[in-house]
Formats: C-alpha cells, structure tokens, sequence
C-alpha cells in the first residue's frame, strides 16, 4: 500500500489525518518539548521566539505589549497542546489514523509549527543554513530529523486546512518568483 | 493679528508653521500605526500565506505578494490602524508563531 498523504481535506469540511507509528512516537514529545518553554520566563532562547518583542525601537510599547498579551499567548499555547494529545490518542501498531475538526487540526498546525520554532533556535537554523544537517554522533542530530519531519507534515496540514477552510490549496507558483 | 506695526514676512510664516505644529499634535491620534512582519528562517512560505489570508482576509495574490516581500526585503506592512487595532494584530500574528512588530506611521 502507497504511504499515505498524511493530512487531507475530506468532502464534509474536515481534516484526515494518518501518520505511521514511528511518526506518532515523535510527535507524543512535543507536548513535553513545548510545556516547559511556554511556562518559562523568557531566558530561554526558545521562548522568546515564542514571545518576541512587538517593538524594536520603543521599549515601553514592547513592554505594554507584553503585559497586555503575553498571559493570553501562554494559555491559547497550552490550550492547543492539550487539544493536540487529547486528539493524538488511540494510535496502535499501524499507527494513528483519525478525522479532525478544523478547531482539532488548528491546534496540531499549532503545535507543529511552535515546535519547529523552538527546534530552529536550537539547532540552530539561520537564513545561511536553514535546514542544517548533522552526524548521528551528534547531539542534534535527532532534533534535525524531527525539525524536518515536522515541516513536511506542516505543509500538509496547512493545504488541508486552507481546503476545509474554503480558500483552496495554497500554490505558489515560479511565476510569483519573477521580479 | 495683534500689535500696531505690520509683522515681517518672515515673522508671519513662522507664526503660522507654529499654528500649523500645533494642530499637528493635536490630531496625533490620527496617524495610523503599522503592524510590520519581519522575516524569519524557520516558517514555511505556505504557512506564512495562510496565516496572511485567515488573520486578514486578503486574497492568495495579496497574500503571496505580501510574503514575498517579507522573504525578499526582509520585512512588510500587513495591515494599520489605530494603537489598539496593531496590538490586536500583533498579537494574532505572534500566536501563529510570525514575528510582528507594532510602529507609528511617520
């Protein structure tokens, strides 16, 4: 059997998803991957990408920004983590298979896209290198493998939801290149 | 004007560019402020066209444009408005993980 797409729109508006076990494993550690960075106080490189400044030149409307946002930020995060394992349940030896509400996937795209976040500023990815390739002796190495298996299903998902959303597949065309 | 002896030239132009900064400042509260997106090396062309289109409502042709811009020039305005207004935007983009800043329009 042909692998399947991992994320695709259904004809009643929602979103399929199916990964394999050893997908399913990896993504189990986000929550543990994100929680702590989420809850963190800002030392972290992590998390101030999660939580970057609103103002590059004017402190004061960084730091008003921040009181303001930075509590509701935390709680729409971990409300989207905990929809997502709730959601990741029930895989088995064949891996997951289940159909998501568009609320369900938001959370998972969420989710994906905080974590690669997080990774790119641990591996770290730069414009210069943007998807940066390790050694298995290397303790990035894992984390390089997940950075990219989460990009992949990412560009999934958001297709899918684009659909089920009504605003069609996302196609970005060499034309949109040209000068 | 006050005063018996007629102002020089020069006199009346700078009492009216006074008059003019002044109402200037008054009407602060008019000028917009703009929500910039800044570039980043992690988000995904797709993701960044999506988010543009379900946080604004702008077309795939505006949204891509806008993205290009951002991934070419480094940075874009995506939409303006009032204080309030950018903050709500700002905040909006940063849950989906884009980086935003707020700033008054010159």
């Amino acid at each position: 059997m042909f692998r399947l797409v991992p994320f695709r729109p259904t004809r009643d508006g929602k979103i399929k998803g199916s990964l394999r076990p050893d997908e399913v494993d990896l993504l189990k550690g986000l929550p543990s991957l994100l929680r702590p960075v989420i809850e963190s106080d800002l030392d972290d490189p992590g998390t101030k990408r999660l939580f970057p400044e609103a103002s590059r030149d004017d402190p004061a409307v960084a730091a008003a920004f921040r009181s303001m946002v930075h509590d509701d930020l935390v709680r729409q995060r971990l409300g989207a983590i905990d929809k997502f394992e709730s959601t990741l349940d029930g895989a088995g030896i064949r891996g997951w298979s289940r159909k998501l509400e568009v609320d369900e996937a938001e959370a998972w795209l969420s989710v994906m896209n905080s974590a690669r976040l997080v990774l790119g500023t641990r591996l770290p990815v730069s414009d210069e290198n943007p998807l940066p390739e390790f050694e298995p002796s290397d303790p990035n190495w894992a984390p390089s493998l997940l950075y990219g298996l989460l990009g992949e299903l990412e560009s999934y998902i958001v297709q899918a939801l684009s659909v089920a959303e009504g605003r069609g597949v996302i196609d970005i065309s060499p034309a949109d290149f040209d000068e | 004007m006050p005063g018996t002896a007629a102002p020089a030239i020069e006199t009346e132009v700078v009492e009216e560019l006074d008059e003019f900064i002044d109402l200037e400042e008054m009407v602060d509260f008019d000028r917009p402020w703009l929500v910039i997106v800044w570039n980043d090396p992690v988000n995904l062309m797709s993701y960044v066209v999506y988010v543009f289109q379900k946080l604004f409502g702008y077309s795939r042709a505006k949204a891509t444009k806008l993205m290009l811009d951002v991934h070419r020039k480094g940075r874009a305005t995506v939409s303006s408005g009032t204080r309030e207004k950018a903050e709500a935007d700002a905040s909006r983009l940063h849950a989906h993980g884009l980086w935003a800043t707020i700033t008054k329009d010159v």
